[in-house]
């Protein structure tokens, strides 16, 4: 993964949380959820601001916007990285002819045989049979008809699959290392 | 056709749709004093249970009942519809916006196009009110956003009736009729006796404090039982079920924190007042606890020792848990 321009404000933020953590008592946050220490740090949250609740200067609780927390955000990214793992193996489980294209979309949908089966409204062990490339590439286009529905391709796109997996997210964390 | 429907942005889903819908109906409510009379504070761990392949990890009790408990300790009638055919669905949906009802809504994220993309996964709780429909468009209030959304009639079609854990079934829900008179102490009291039930008195030791320290000694266990690419992906699901779904930070204990000095005006109890700075702290110690597991799942803290804090963070937070709960018992029933 490439490293994304430096911006300023995560890496102050992140010397922040590494400073307070080097001369506090290892790792505590103790504030008292002050109104001023609602984290304000980069989120996957396509500009979007969500709510946390903070204690003001008088002691009572307030509603205070926050437009992220790197905590949050560290493991939201673990998250999307696991998918984006599986994306690789089953591509290359593809490419082996190990699985058929159908595996791709599925796990690109986040769904599992049992899940696509209750959405596709194909029988599970049909699901299975359709993983396997043999019995995938004999498919009439009108077998592949739920699928495609489901998954907002036409029958064609449900056919193929791409050479890299498809970025699933267009955020990515600033001075993100790995 | 749009109701007027006034939108406030809230931290959780349930709760806010809970307050709105109860401040159109004339009675005015917070987030916070929703999720409070409607008992939401919980905690479970079920390994045996797995979304997405991990563990059931909650910080609250099970959808559907913050709004379904909230109204019944109101005194307040409420209707509640499932479907199985999506046509049939819809058009009652259309029908209750044309009769001037805000009708809530259970729908998969997953589905839902309005979501930031690294929002949308496979979780069929989330609830949302319609207000109106334009076109080919629903209105949407969502109280986890700034300002009422629009979304696609055949998107919210396919949210409504999201497949695999928790399925909606389509599920809609409205307020039918409001009470004369409300017994908010009555109500308050209510549902701070069902938490403290849940969280001290569960017969299985899944659930309340005994769910928190069954978690502290299994963590534990992960860096051995599985590789480390399994153990970091456990460690960030809890991480993600305590502050990521619309809590309010630290697992919903700074909701509860701001209920109790709500509930301490409403029972003229100022002992509440203390329990709620102590809930406040409890909060802190979750955070904590997500803290430092993110240091871990980013590299930057030792594994094998690490386990060994954040285990100790969970006693200690299923100590005071334990501590807060068993006071609010006893200054509720006084």
């Amino acid at each position: 993964m490439q490293i994304q321009d430096e911006q300023i404000f995560a890496r102050v933020l992140w010397d922040f949380t590494s400073a307070s953590q080097s001369n506090g008592t290892d790792n505590q946050v103790k504030n008292n959820m002050k109104k001023e220490d609602v984290p304000q740090e980069f989120g996957l949250t396509a500009g979007c601001q969500e709510v946390n609740y903070a204690v003001d200067a008088e002691g009572r609780y307030t509603l205070e916007q926050s437009s992220g927390w790197e905590v949050k955000t560290i493991a939201l990214q673990q998250a999307w990285d696991a998918i984006a793992d599986q994306l690789y193996q089953v591509l290359a489980e593809i490419e082996a002819g190990k699985k058929s294209p159908l595996a791709y979309h599925m796990v690109k949908n986040q769904m599992d045989a049992a899940l696509l089966s209750q959405y596709s409204g194909v029988s599970r062990w049909r699901v299975k049979r359709h993983l396997k490339p043999a019995i995938f590439n004999k498919l009439a286009a009108d077998k592949l008809a739920p699928y495609a529905e489901l998954f907002s391709v036409n029958v064609e796109q449900l056919r193929m699959v791409p050479k890299h997996p498809e970025q699933m997210l267009e955020e990515t964390i600033p001075n993100r290392d790995k | 056709m749009k109701i007027n429907f006034p939108h406030r942005q809230f931290a959780h889903c349930e709760s806010g749709v809970t307050a709105n819908l109860l401040n159109y109906h004339g009675f005015p409510c917070s987030e916070a004093m929703a999720f409070g009379i409607g008992g939401g504070l919980f905690f479970a761990y079920v390994p045996f249970i797995k979304l997405n392949f991990l563990p059931l990890t909650t910080f609250r009790t099970g959808p559907g009942s913050i709004f379904a408990k909230a109204t019944k300790r109101l005194g307040i009638e409420i209707k509640r519809e499932k479907f199985s055919n999506p046509d049939v669905a819809e058009q009652r949906l259309d029908r209750l916006i044309a009769e001037g009802h805000p009708v809530g809504a259970q729908t998969g994220v997953f589905w839902l196009p309005f979501f930031p993309p690294a929002y949308r996964f496979h979780f069929n709780g989330h609830n949302l009110v319609v207000i109106g429909k334009e076109g080919n468009e629903y209105l949407i209030s969502d109280p986890i956003f700034e300002e009422p959304v629009r979304c696609p009639v055949e998107d919210l079609r396919k949210a409504r009736f999201a497949k695999g854990a928790l399925a909606p079934k389509g599920k809609l829900y409205y307020i039918a009729n409001m009470p004369q008179r409300f017994d908010l102490p009555q109500a308050v009291s209510a549902g701070i006796k069902e938490v403290c039930r849940g969280m001290l008195k569960t017969p299985v030791p899944l659930a309340g404090v005994r769910g928190i320290r069954l978690l502290a000694r299994q963590l534990v266990k992960w860096p051995g039982k599985f590789d480390e690419k399994q153990t970091l992906l456990y460690l960030g699901h809890v991480i993600r079920m305590q502050e990521e779904i619309g809590t309010g930070g630290g697992g919903f204990r700074f909701i509860y924190a701001a209920f109790l000095q709500e509930a301490a005006d409403v029972l003229e109890n100022d002992k509440l007042l203390d329990l709620s700075k102590h809930c406040t702290e409890i909060g802190d110690l979750w955070r904590d606890f997500a803290l430092l597991a993110s240091r871990v799942c980013k590299g930057r803290a030792e594994i094998q020792d690490s386990f060994h804090d954040l285990s100790q963070l969970l006693l200690q937070c299923a100590a005071e848990e334990k501590i807060l709960f068993g006071d609010l018992q006893r200054v509720i029933s006084d």
